[in-house]
């Protein structure tokens, strides 16, 4: 956030998910990066353009996934087969006993993975936030109703305060507004 | 929405895959004929039903995923819904196809085969009367119920996919927006009808060749890694379709990725089952379960086990888990590929110990009749893609390529 702009950036409310789609098609054509779209419901098109590329979750997902199905194998190892090495059902109980180890190792890899991939979504948003400037915008609480936003931020290398909004008034919005920080 | 009649959709690459069809059955049936003098009409009769196994896994799957198509839409969907409406339409000859299996079973026409003993050890009355534990089954293991309970398959199947195909074909002609109700009612009826047959089909078929086995998981089993075999199959022809005229128009990256999602889910849902069956049945050690294990890890067919292990699972799995590849056909046609082979070898695993003790003992027939009979499916497959519009673009349906969302 530059403080010579002294906003956070400029805001556009478009009317329908296809129009949000184009904007945001423009806007990274016009060499914006800085910007994030709002809308009630998930849009793929839309995400691919604000924020291209890897979000970092699957990574963290993996990663936990597979400390959680180690977890689950190595435990049960040594309680199984260091221990506490009771035969039961006449059973081997030596590592070639591994199938029998399977499911718990399957449920903590998922469920570390299901952690990682809650918790990695809220750190990498910087969950919980008490206050946003975003929702300085006008009508901004229709964004979780039926209205859909771009915002190009001032932290945008080309971001100007009145070419930006001009730009934005190009692309057939509801409104153009600016968001104080 | 357009009203138009739509005009079949002509890709060389399709009428270049029916070449391909007809010489693999030409050759492949070829080959089964001369391996009848050759190696005997036992083994010749054990071949063919492992590959008509193979290939009817294609011809279900595409069955079953028509009729889900239907019943969830969706972009992926409509995208493949005329590759799997061309796959479910072979359903007829499969039944032809099985007649040999048919006449193999009874001991009054198998001297037709040149056989001494049926196919299926139950079916032999020598055998029923020395073992109480076939015997015990013998209600339901008859040749004459055998035969019945397979006609009633195909009838079933074969209605299904003819009577979804023709009203499909009427939506390109009249864009008669009531035929999409009616084609998601049949579907679910008939996918629910499709589940009992498929499960009692794959008793039948495969899993009563030894008698004394049984789990309730081969049918899923079969169920799940046709639907996976399938997945591949349309990704592989998703590199031959996807420069065409008609999918470059409607068709984005989606629904390549959701096939490459279902993909990856299927692969999953495959080790599952095939894990959870051996799981209980080891868990359980009951002496009437175990030997089919025992068979399938002795006389050498252990080594497909940590290849089906790496193969059918941890490479697909880890590398369908990267979201840009899964977006490019190109790059998950490969995985594909080796999806289908790791198919066969896991129906060779299935399959082939029943009549080999050791794996040494795999006769050259049991390669040349997966390739015969999947190539007859593959002549059907691309003469019936062509002989309509490659895209549905009359359903109400289309909508979902065109808009944001699944």
């Amino acid at each position: 956030m530059q403080a010579s702009n002294g906003i956070y950036g400029v805001m556009a409310e478009f009317d329908s998910p296809n129009a949000l789609i184009e904007a945001s098609k423009k806007a990274r054509e016009a060499g914006y990066r800085k910007m994030d779209a709002y809308s009630p419901f998930p849009i793929e098109e839309v995400s691919h353009e604000v924020m291209p590329g890897d979000t970092g979750v699957p990574r963290i997902v993996l990663i936990c996934g597979l400390i959680g199905a180690s977890t689950g194998f190595i435990t049960q190892y040594i309680g199984e087969f260091i221990d506490y090495t009771y035969i039961i059902g006449g059973r081997p109980n030596n590592i070639t006993n591994w199938a029998s180890m399977i499911p718990i190792t399957f449920e903590l890899g998922i469920l570390f993975a299901a952690f990682g991939a809650v918790f990695g979504m809220l750190a990498l948003n910087g969950l919980p936030m008490p206050y946003h400037p975003v929702f300085n915008a006008p009508r901004f609480e229709r964004a979780s109703q039926d209205a859909f936003f771009l915002c190009i931020e001032s932290a945008d290398p080309l971001f100007d305060r009145g070419r930006t909004s001009q730009f934005l008034r190009g692309l057939n919005p509801l409104q153009v507004s600016e968001v104080a920080n | 929405m357009a009203t138009t009649s739509l005009a079949p959709t002509r890709v060389p690459q399709l009428s270049r895959l029916q070449t391909i069809g007809i010489s693999a059955a030409v050759i492949g049936i070829a080959l089964l004929a001369v391996g009848y003098f050759v190696v005997g009409p036992d083994q010749f009769c054990r071949s063919y039903l492992f590959g008509f196994y193979f290939a009817m896994s294609f011809a279900l799957a595409s069955l079953g995923f028509l009729m889900l198509q239907h019943l969830t839409g969706g972009a992926w969907g409509v995208t493949v819904r005329r590759m799997l409406e061309a796959g479910a339409l072979a359903m007829p000859v499969m039944g032809l196809l099985f007649v040999p299996i048919v006449l193999a079973t009874f001991p009054g026409t198998m001297g037709i085969l040149g056989l001494s003993h049926p196919l299926y050890q139950w079916a032999d009355p020598a055998v029923v009367a020395s073992d109480p534990g076939i015997a015990h089954k013998v209600p339901w293991l008859t040749p004459e119920f055998f035969a019945i309970r397979s006609a009633i398959y195909f009838i079933l199947w074969s209605s299904l996919a003819l009577i979804l195909r023709a009203w499909s074909i009427q939506q390109d002609r009249t864009g008669n927006e009531a035929l999409r109700a009616r084609m998601r009612m049949l579907s679910g009826i008939g996918l629910a009808l499709y589940v009992i047959s498929l499960t009692f089909a794959a008793f039948d078929w495969t899993m009563s060749l030894d008698p004394h086995w049984f789990s309730s998981m081969y049918g899923v089993q079969y169920m799940v890694s046709s639907g996976l075999t399938m997945l591949a199959f349309l990704m592989l022809m998703f590199t031959q379709i996807q420069g065409t005229e008609i999918f470059k128009a409607h068709v984005s990256v989606k629904p390549i990725h959701d096939v490459a999602k279902l993909m990856l889910g299927f692969t999953v849902l495959w080790t599952y089952v095939t894990y959870m069956q051996y799981n209980i049945i080891w868990s359980g050690d009951v002496a009437e379960n175990t030997p089919w294990y025992f068979v399938r890890t002795h006389g050498g067919w252990l080594t497909l086990v940590p290849i089906l292990m790496i193969f059918q699972f941890f490479l697909p799995f880890f590398l369908l888990l990267s979201r840009r590849r899964k977006q490019n056909a190109s790059t998950v046609a490969p995985i594909a590929a080796l999806i289908i082979i790791m198919r066969l070898v896991d129906l060779s695993w299935i399959v082939l110990p029943s009549f080999h003790e050791s794996i040494t003992q795999v006769s050259w027939t049991d390669f040349a009749a997966p390739v015969g009979l999947l190539g007859v499916w593959l002549a059907i497959f691309a003469w019936n893609v062509q002989r309509a519009s490659l895209l549905p673009l009359n359903d109400p349906n289309m909508e979902w390529l065109h808009v944001g969302g699944h």
